[in-house]
């Protein structure tokens, strides 16, 4: 089960935002000759790109973009947490038994009517789940908040589920 | 074909898509495909997704066809534009 945070703040001529959406599972798949697809599963977001980093790449930076314009709008993401169809999950079901399972996770910042509305990544991490040869990273940009928001991180991270197509 | 212009795809969930649903789709100034709609079935909470579109500026048949789905727009009204 998905979770998500919103925290906000109201501040001169804006908001301030920092939202997280972690333990959310991704299903990457690679059919033939065509472009790599990322699939949130609690989260109806996907992604495509020319291998897998560019699809990962492509899921966090258009999540983080989405999540940016559903606060523009909304000033809140509870319309973005929308599952995936039901056919989606009939082909997880399939593929969870074959598949790499990766965990990945994202705090992102988005500051709002502010005097230049900047939307940033705080932090990520990934993992793959279940190998001892598990990658994390993260990084931090200069005019992000102080690092206390990443130890107050509450979520397990994003799954991803990667497989490919039998030769 | 295996990609459609951005602008196409633009225009075919613009003219295509069912009405009911008002969707939208534009492009944002930073380059991101972004589709807006209400789906026909319940819970018909509004849907705003944005995007990454390759710097070619073509859309993969792939996520062509995921948009398709969702949008209720039968796949080959996006390729046909390309014959």
């Amino acid at each position: 089960m998905a979770n998500a945070l919103t925290i906000a703040k109201n501040v001169p001529n804006g908001s301030l935002y920092i939202v997280g959406i972690g333990d959310l599972r991704v299903m990457i798949t690679h059919e033939g000759s065509e472009d790599w697809l990322a699939q949130g599963l609690e989260v109806d977001y996907f992604a495509t790109g020319r291998d897998l980093e560019n699809v990962k790449k492509a899921f966090e930076i258009g999540l983080r973009r989405t999540i940016s314009e559903h606060l523009k709008r909304f000033r809140h993401i509870k319309h973005l947490l929308h599952p995936a169809p039901e056919h989606v999950w009939a082909d997880f079901s399939e593929r969870a038994l074959s598949g790499n399972l990766y965990s990945h996770s994202q705090i992102s910042f988005h500051a709002l009517d502010v005097e230049s509305s900047d939307t940033t990544i705080i932090a990520t991490t990934e993992a793959e789940v279940g190998s001892t040869t598990a990658a994390v990273k993260k990084r931090r940009s200069p005019r992000t908040p102080a690092p206390r928001q990443q130890i107050l991180f509450p979520y397990d991270g994003i799954r991803y589920l990667a497989s490919q197509a039998a030769a | 074909m295996d990609a459609v212009p951005l602008n196409s795809v633009v225009r075919v969930i613009n003219e295509e898509a069912p009405k009911k649903t008002g969707a939208r789709a534009e492009i944002t100034i930073d380059g991101f495909l972004q589709v807006v709609w209400k789906p026909l079935r319940p819970p018909h909470i509004e849907r705003l997704y944005l995007y990454k579109i390759p710097e070619d500026g073509f859309v993969r048949k792939t996520m062509v066809m995921q948009i398709a789905i969702r949008l209720g727009i039968n796949p080959p009204r996006f390729f046909q534009l390309e014959k």
